[in-house]
C-alpha cells in the first residue's frame, strides 16, 4: 500500500497515523528486531520453534481457549437449565394448586350438603332457608338460575399483536386493553341492575372480592385471569338486561367500545352455573349468645368486626367490594 | 508441528481439567482469548516470515493479555468497560485479519 506524500513531504494520511499502525504493521516490531540483532551476532540459526517456551506457551493459550469455549458454554446451559427448571417448578405447583382449589370445592360441597340435612332433620326449616339464602348472597354457596353472559375482551389490535393465552406475556401497555376498572365498572353496573350472584371467569365475586391488575393480568381474588372475560350474572335475563344497557354499566360499556375498540357481547341464558367462592372464611365473627369459649367480646362490640350478619340478608345491590384488599 | 501439538494438548487439558475461573477474572476471558488468538498468529507470521523468536511470542502473549486485561479492566472503573472491550477487539480483529492474511499468502502463494 503506498500513500502519496504532500509538497513538504509529510504523507496524506499524517493525521491518521493510529490507523496506519494498525493495517500496516500487524507483525509485532519485536520479531524484527530480534532478527536483526540475531543477524548482527552473526547467528544464522533458524529461528527456536520448538523451544520450550514456545510450546509451554501454546499450552497456556490452549487451557485459555479450552476454558473461555467452556464458561461460554456453562453459562448458556445454566440459564437455560435454570429457566427450564423453572417453568417445571411452576407447572407442578399450578397443577397442585388445581387440585386443592378441586378438593376443596368438593369438600365444601358436602359440608353444605350435611348441613343441610342436619338442619332438615331438626325441623328447623326457616334456618336452612335463612342460610341458603345468605350463602346466595354471600357466594358461600354454588348457585344455578337463569341469567346474563357479559363477555369482554381485549381490541382486535391488542389481540393481534400479543399472545392472547398469556397477558403476562406482553411488556408493551395499550389503549385497547380491558383494564381491572373496566371489569369494576362492568360487575358494578350488574349488580346496581340488580344482579344476584356475579362470576368473572368462574370465579364468584363476593362482598370481599377483589378485581385488580398485577401487571398485564387482571386479579379477581388474586388468581390471574385471562382474556376473554365473560361476566357471569344470575338474575332475571330480560330485567337484567334492560336495566343494565340503561344504566351506568350499560354507558361505560359503550364508552369503551366507541373509544377503545373494547369488543363486548351480552347473550342471554336459561341456566348459568356459579361456583361458590373459595376465597371465604370466617374470621371475627362468631354466633350470637353461643359457643362458649369463643371470643365473645368482638362478636358482641357494637361497632362489630362481623363481615355479614343476618340483619344484612338483602341480595347486595351495589357494592363488588372490589376495593377490599385483604392483605 | 511440536508447537501445534502443544497447542492441542492445552485444549484437551483445559476441556478435561475444566479449570474454574475466578468470578473476577471472568470479565476478562473473551479480551484475553482475543489477545492471545493475535499473540499466536503473530508468531505463525513470524515464523512463515523466518524471524520468529521465542522470547519475542512469550513476550507479547503475555503483554497483550495483561494489557487487554487491564483496558477493559480500566474501562469498567470508568463506566465504558464495553466500550473499550469493543476497541480492543476492533484493534486485534484487525491485526489477527492481516496476520492471517500474511500467512495465507506465504502458504498458498494467493
Amino acid at each position: 500500500m503506498t500513500v502519496g506524500t504532500d509538497q513538504r513531504g509529510r504523507r496524506l494520511d499524517a493525521s491518521m497515523t493510529l490507523l496506519t499502525e494498525v493495517m500496516e504493521r500487524p507483525l509485532d516490531p519485536g520479531y524484527a528486531a530480534a532478527a536483526a540483532r540475531r543477524a548482527e551476532r552473526g547467528d544464522t540459526s533458524r529461528p527456536a520453534a520448538r523451544s520450550p517456551l514456545t510450546l509451554l506457551t501454546l499450552v497456556v493459550v490452549g487451557v485459555l481457549l479450552a476454558s473461555a469455549a467452556l464458561q461460554a458454554r456453562g453459562q448458556t446451559t445454566a440459564a437455560k437449565s435454570e429457566r427450564a427448571q423453572l417453568v417445571q417448578e411452576i407447572q407442578k405447583l399450578d397443577g397442585a394448586a388445581a387440585r386443592l382449589q378441586q378438593s376443596n370445592a368438593k369438600l365444601q360441597e358436602q359440608i353444605e350438603v350435611e348441613r343441610a340435612q342436619r338442619l332438615q332433620q331438626q325441623a328447623q326449616g326457616g334456618l336452612a332457608q335463612q342460610v341458603s339464602r345468605l350463602g346466595i348472597a354471600t357466594g358461600a354457596l354454588a348457585v344455578v338460575g337463569p341469567g346474563l353472559v357479559l363477555q369482554v375482551n381485549d381490541a382486535e389490535s391488542v389481540s393481534d399483536t400479543s399472545g392472547v393465552s398469556d397477558p403476562r406475556d406482553d411488556a408493551e401497555a395499550d389503549d385497547g386493553r380491558v383494564l381491572d376498572q373496566d371489569l369494576q365498572l362492568l360487575v358494578n353496573g350488574l349488580w346496581s341492575a340488580g344482579a344476584e350472584a356475579v362470576a368473572v371467569n368462574g370465579q364468584r365475586l363476593t362482598a370481599l372480592s377483589a378485581i385488580r391488575s398485577a401487571g398485564l393480568a387482571i386479579l379477581v381474588d388474586y388468581r390471574p385471569l385471562s382474556p376473554p372475560y365473560r361476566i357471569s350474572a344470575i338474575g332475571d335475563p330480560d330485567t337484567l338486561r334492560a336495566r343494565f344497557s340503561n344504566g351506568a354499566g350499560g354507558r361505560d360499556l359503550q364508552y369503551l367500545k366507541d373509544n377503545f375498540g373494547i369488543r363486548a357481547s351480552i347473550t342471554s341464558s336459561k341456566r348459568l352455573s356459579l361456583p361458590a367462592s373459595s376465597g371465604l372464611d370466617v374470621r371475627h365473627a362468631v354466633p350470637e349468645g353461643g359457643v362458649p369459649g369463643a371470643e365473645l367480646k368482638q362478636s358482641s362490640s357494637p361497632t362489630g368486626s362481623t363481615t355479614r350478619s343476618p340483619g344484612s340478608a338483602s341480595v347486595p345491590t351495589s357494592q363488588t367490594g372490589h376495593t377490599g384488599d385483604r392483605q | 508441528m511440536i508447537p501445534a501439538l502443544g497447542l492441542v494438548v492445552g485444549i484437551v487439558a483445559g476441556l478435561l481439567l475444566q479449570p474454574s475461573v475466578p468470578v473476577w477474572a471472568q470479565p476478562y476471558l473473551p479480551i484475553a482469548v482475543v489477545a492471545a488468538l493475535d499473540a499466536v498468529f503473530g508468531a505463525v507470521r513470524a515464523l512463515l516470515d523466518g524471524i520468529f523468536d521465542d522470547k519475542v511470542f512469550v513476550v507479547s502473549f503475555l503483554s497483550n493479555v495483561i494489557v487487554a486485561a487491564f483496558i477493559v479492566y480500566l474501562g469498567d472503573q470508568l463506566g465504558v468497560g464495553s466500550q473499550l472491550s469493543t476497541g480492543v477487539v476492533v484493534v486485534l480483529g484487525i491485526r489477527i485479519f492481516s496476520n492471517v492474511a500474511a500467512i495465507r499468502r506465504h502458504l498458498f502463494h494467493a
